[in-house]
């Protein structure tokens, strides 16, 4: 029953009270007591309203406030009575402390709440809570990151959206494992990221109560940066422990080793073990800890990348051998170490003193050959130079003897014997004619190109009018082409056209009217031709045309010595061209000549072949 | 001057033969001296060795000379007559197997007046012979050996 409705009986009774005494009063008639009865009522009424206003009112307000409270709802606290009884008036200081109380707590649990939140927010594990079904509730942001979505995203996808279906059996033993024990976990399993890869995971996890319904709390952390370092610390012990070169991992205070590869403990001889009791001091004992100190300052103090120098390292068995150093160093992540690699020089410096004793063997060897080169040279020179006096005086002796003879006893000698010592003149005159053509095939070979335009037009009219001054009697035209302007040793480029001229002149002594032409190939730059229509010769022998003392003709027929194409031959080499003929017997001959053009011996045969077409 | 001295240098005795015999017939010297090396030719220019006493102030109107000689080369001979006042004049012709160009050349850088080279064909030696001597014999105009 509230205090108002009790209030309201009181003063129900009271009304009661004093109607009975009003009728007493009427029935007894006494003035006094009328007189008294009313004062009594009036004091009553008095009294009532008091009691009205004094409990009955803040008591009603207070009531509507603490219901208000009671609903969570926002109170002022100046609504709060402050007038009243004395106990109302402690009533309503009392609530308004409760007020200010809860504000306080409120803002505490909020405070705490807030709190919790970054905690979770910015943990750098993933965090999930999620229900018996597999539906995601909450996750913070590290969780969403494994994935690749935002936390709202994450939110619409359940558990089984993000595990591959290979990890079914696991997540129902793991399942098995949180109803049984509580917990689940550590264990590792992947993730699909939103672009479809796999993640690798680590979780564990709890079961959770709330509110009489169960959720999963998972912890899971990221393992692809951890399994990727792990690869690359997995691939580099593997090529420490099997790589052939050397290599070398050492300390950058200690300097003693850390890691080192398997080609440097063969070839050093040590073990891993004992090794980490070295330095690098004691391979490199031309050093002290001075001065490797003060070679390795510089990478040291960042002033060059790489160091490289030679030294030489001692093996445990004492032995040394030549090493080429490669080192660096790294102070990352406050730890030091240098990084060496060495290339073992032993091979090379076998293969460099190898080859400068190759060197020096050669260079003696050529000084020798050279030596002797100049020797033989030497001979040759007085070999021609003996040729040139000693053999051509017995013949002038054979030729002059022979004249004297015929001259001062010709009177006396018959036709046969006068015959006799004609043709020994002749062939004396012959052999002088062949020295003198050794002799300029030899010069050829010695003597230095002095290159200079020649207009070979020119050169070819004196030459021919030559050839023409030693028998008038012949008819034969020289058909000169135009622009034959050659670079090329003038003295040698007449000696070569005297020789083909000269040929084309004997060669056509047969026929009638002799036709030689000199010009150059229309189609073939660089190429030129002297072309006859002598007696040619047969291109069975045309192998044998250009050697010295070849002759592909009779010398009743055609005199000569058969070393004419062989110095034509060598002039064309000396100027870095090529030579060569085409023939037929009694038609003529044609011989083509560049004059280093760079014409490819190809051309020959295709030159031929043109020819043959046409 | 009355004599036409020739000083033939010749070490070659078919040569030598028959060079005086061309020059014989061409009736083109008076004497012919024959020296067979180049010491024998300085012997006899300077009146020395077994020229001794020979009056040296008689020189040869023209000196036919041999380059490939025993002892003492042709060229060495050019050189040394070169060098002496009273034999620098006298024409020299060297008349030689050798057709280098290197030998020409020397030979006109130490002061030959010719050079022939000995033909094979005897005809064209002959003919040779006989141009020179007609020159420098006969058209030559040397000064005064007096002088």
């Amino acid at each position: 029953m509230s205090l108002s409705r009790q209030l309201f009986f009181i003063l129900f009774a009271v009304m009661a009270v004093t109607a009975a005494l009003v009728a007493l009063l009427v029935t007894s008639g006494d003035e006094k007591t009328i007189l008294g009865t009313l004062g009594t009522m009036i004091s009553i009424l008095g009294f009532g309203t008091v009691m009205v206003r004094r409990i009955s009112r803040p008591l009603a307000t207070l009531t509507v406030l603490v219901n208000r409270f009671a609903r969570n709802e926002p109170i002022d606290p100046r609504d709060i009575p402050r007038q009243g009884a004395d106990e109302i008036r402690r009533l309503g200081k009392a609530f308004a402390h409760m007020i200010s109380q809860r504000q306080v707590l409120e803002a505490e649990i909020r405070e705490q709440e807030g709190f919790l939140n970054r905690l979770f927010d910015s943990s750098p594990i993933g965090l999930a809570l999620c229900e018996m079904d597999g539906s995601l509730v909450k996750v913070n942001p590290a969780y969403a990151a494994i994935l690749g979505r935002t936390v709202e995203e994450t939110l619409r996808l359940t558990y089984w959206d993000i595990t591959p279906e290979k990890y079914l059996l696991q997540e129902q033993a793991q399942l098995e494992s949180l109803r049984l024990r509580g917990r689940y976990g550590p264990y590792e399993k992947e993730y699909i990221h939103a672009d479809g890869h796999l993640v690798p995971v680590r979780l564990t996890g709890l079961l959770v109560e709330r509110a009489g319904k169960q959720y999963i709390w998972s912890l899971v952390e990221d393992l692809s940066t951890f399994r990727h370092a792990s690869i690359l610390e997995k691939r580099l012990c593997h090529i420490f422990e099997h790589s052939y070169e050397e290599f070398y991992l050492f300390d950058g205070e200690s300097m003693r080793f850390l890691q080192i590869s398997r080609g440097a403990l063969e070839n050093l001889g040590y073990s891993m073990e004992e090794m980490w009791q070295l330095t690098p001091l004691d391979l490199k004992t031309d050093y002290t800890a001075e001065s490797f100190a003060e070679l390795v300052a510089p990478i040291r103090k960042g002033e060059r990348p790489l160091l490289i120098f030679e030294t030489r390292h001692r093996r445990k068995d004492g032995s040394f051998y030549p090493v080429e150093v490669r080192l660096q160093y790294s102070d990352e992540g406050g730890v030091a170490f240098f990084f060496a690699i060495i290339m073992d020089l032993t091979e090379r410096k076998r293969n460099e003193k190898e080859l400068a004793e190759h060197r020096l063997h050669l260079e003696s060897l050529v000084a020798r050959r050279t030596a002797q080169l100049e020797a033989v040279n030497r001979e040759l020179e007085s070999f021609s130079y003996s040729v040139s006096h000693d053999l051509r005086a017995p013949l002038r002796a054979i030729d002059g003897f022979s004249l004297a003879l015929m001259e001062d006893y010709g009177r006396k000698l018959d036709g046969t014997a006068l015959d006799f010592l004609g043709r020994i003149r002749r062939g004396a005159q012959n052999m002088s004619q062949l020295i003198d053509d050794l002799l300029q095939l030899s010069r050829i070979s010695k003597s230095d190109l002095q290159l200079q335009t020649v207009d070979l037009a020119i050169m070819a009219t004196e030459v021919w009018a030559e050839l023409q001054a030693t028998d008038r009697q012949r008819k034969v035209n020289l058909v000169l082409g135009e622009n034959l302007q050659v670079m090329g040793d003038a003295r040698l480029l007449r000696i070569l056209l005297t020789n083909l001229l000269g040929n084309a002149w004997k060669f056509t002594s047969g026929k009638e009217v002799g036709r030689v032409v000199f010009d150059r190939l229309q189609d073939q730059k660089g190429v030129y031709y002297i072309a006859d229509n002598g007696a040619g010769f047969d291109m069975r022998y045309v192998d044998k045309l250009f050697g010295a003392f070849q002759r592909l003709h009779h010398a009743s027929d055609f005199p000569g010595t058969g070393v004419g194409l062989a110095i034509v031959q060598r002039i064309i080499c000396r100027h870095g061209g090529r030579i060569w003929a085409e023939a037929e017997e009694g038609e003529g001959a044609t011989f083509y000549f560049s004059l280093g053009e760079g014409r490819p011996p190809a051309r020959h045969r295709e030159l031929g072949e043109e020819r043959q077409r046409e | 001057m009355s004599d036409k001295i020739v000083l033939l240098v010749e070490d070659n005795p078919d040569d030598e033969a028959l060079t005086l015999r061309a020059l014989a017939r061409h009736d083109l010297a008076d004497q012919v001296v024959v020296a067979r090396d180049g010491q024998e030719a300085l012997d006899f220019l300077f009146g020395e060795g077994r020229y001794k006493g020979r009056d040296a102030s008689i020189l040869p109107r023209l000196i036919l000379l041999d380059l490939k000689l025993p002892k003492i080369d042709g060229l060495q001979v050019l050189e040394r007559l070169r060098a002496h006042p009273p034999t620098r004049r006298i024409p020299v012709v060297i008349l030689t197997s050798s057709g280098e160009a290197r030998d020409m050349r020397r030979s006109y850088d130490l002061g030959a007046n010719s050079y022939v080279r000995k033909p094979v064909d005897f005809a064209r030696f002959i003919e040779a012979a006989r141009h020179l001597g007609s020159y420098w014999l006969v058209l030559n105009e040397v000064p005064d050996g007096e002088e």
